[in-house]
């Protein structure tokens, strides 16, 4: 197939991404409210009956850490705190998009969610550590938990592609995979990731950082993107949920002191990324 | 029968068909034993280096640290009467990226520390095989119907 014909055919796969659902987007809104009307919360996260499901299995699972088992959404809303919630509703909503596994990538289904998951558990670990405001906590959670969208999308045309991108990479070793992906299919996966949240609405910080995830110059022009690419690499240093394209690309030298980090740092951080994803690993 | 094998953990087997296999290893490392005398072998697996690092999980269960395990999975060879000095081994992992900052170089500090560990066992060099430092997923397997390590690099399987 040719590059304008894939191209055009990764666009309209675009759009059969469902959106992203206004009930999530809702509730992320009144969370944003000094005054938190709970009552209200749950009323719209009850509306859709997916989320809850999915709601109410991750909280109950241990990396949440709450002392007892939890069978409705208000009595989650009492033991959780704000950013929790934020966290598993995003989550809940992410489940749907990462649940079949991604072949032409090398990814199955339980380590494309545990990446992505073990992801937003790093960068909420850095987000924390930097002090970062509410906004911009939401923003990291969003950005690091969709960070790989764009490969549900681009999947099937890696696929199909797929001795493409192995004589490319043979032909090209020097070469990152993002410019893999833009010769065989004319687009990479950051780039759709991003044209799916900025279709969604969401705000400019998120799609930047799903855009700059791989991109060893945009990732340190902002502190939401740098943290989703540290947290991002940090999943593929423990070994979680990797593609074939893993550790296809570069990072910056002045990665870690942009966002203030020391190698002591680095390896709690790991450490906690192991230990959350091992615990949540248990029960979900 | 294939058997996993996951980070911070070792397994020994004696006698038995068994394929042991790891997860994806990222940064960390995977060493595989083959004593084919005593129709033997086993993997251990760690992905944080030192034992500062070893994580008590709420469960009660351990995972080790690389400082932590090898000792251990050194004296159950032992204990099992693998030939230490006599076996095959495979060192496989310690990928990362094309480049990086100095701060994470977790590959280069988990290769240097398996490398340093090991010599205390006085293992002949060309006794061991190093699949490590790539740039795409690796993990190893040790089947023991065969007597071979298998590494798979990317989607390809390299037979040793």
């Amino acid at each position: 197939m040719k590059e304008e014909q894939i191209l055009e055919k990764i666009f309209d796969k675009v759009e059969t991404i469902p959106t992203f659902p206004k009930v999530a987007q809702q509730a992320l809104e009144l969370l944003r409210d000094e005054n938190i009307d709970f009552k209200r919360l749950e009323k719209i996260i009850k509306s859709d009956p997916g989320i809850v499901a999915n709601f109410l299995k991750l909280v109950n699972s241990p990396a949440f850490g709450l002392p007892q088992k939890i069978d409705s959404l208000f009595k989650a809303f009492m033991f959780l705190g704000v950013n929790q919630i934020k966290f598993i509703i995003i989550a809940s909503v992410a489940k749907n998009y990462f649940d079949r596994p991604l072949k032409g990538y090398g990814i199955d289904a339980e380590g494309m969610w545990l990446h992505s998951i073990t992801c937003g558990f790093i960068a909420e670990e850095i987000a924390f550590k930097l002090g970062l405001n509410p906004a911009k906590i939401e923003a990291v959670y969003i950005a690091s938990i969709l960070h790989d969208i764009g490969k549900i999308v681009l999947d099937l045309y890696m696929d199909l592609e797929i001795e493409e991108f192995y004589s490319a990479m043979k032909e090209h070793p020097d070469w990152d995979f993002i410019q893999i992906e833009w010769l065989v299919l004319g687009v990479d996966h950051g780039l759709v990731g991003a044209y799916l949240l900025e279709k969604w609405h969401f705000p400019k910080s998120i799609s930047f950082a799903i855009r700059a995830h791989h991109d060893p110059d945009l990732m340190i022009q902002s502190e939401v993107a740098g943290i989703v690419a540290l947290a991002n690499a940090l999943t593929n240093y423990l070994g979680i949920g990797m593609g074939v394209d893993a550790f296809y690309y570069r990072l910056p030298e002045d990665l870690l002191s942009f966002l203030n980090l020391s190698e002591k740092d680095i390896y709690k951080l790991l450490k906690t990324g192991l230990y959350k994803m091992l615990t949540f690993q248990r029960e979900f | 029968m294939q058997l996993k094998v996951n980070k911070g953990y070792y397994q020994i087997v004696k006698n038995k068909a068994v394929e042991l296999i790891t997860e994806d290893l990222g940064a960390g490392i995977a060493l595989g034993v083959i004593d084919e005398e005593k129709n033997s072998g086993g993997i251990c697996v760690f992905v944080l280096p030192y034992k500062e690092h070893d994580i008590e999980l709420d469960t009660g269960e351990v995972i080790l640290s690389g400082e932590s395990l090898i000792p251990i999975f050194f004296e159950e060879l032992k204990n099992n009467n693998i030939n230490v000095d006599k076996a095959r081994y495979v060192i496989a992992g310690a990928g990362n990226f094309r480049a990086f900052p100095k701060g994470l170089n977790i590959n280069n500090v988990n290769e240097k520390l398996i490398r340093g560990l090991i010599k205390k066992y006085l293992i002949p060099e060309e006794n061991i095989t190093y699949k490590t430092g790539y740039n795409t997923k690796i993990k190893l397997k040790v089947d023991l119907a065969k007597g071979k390590f298998k590494v798979i690099i990317g989607e390809k399987e390299e037979e040793l």
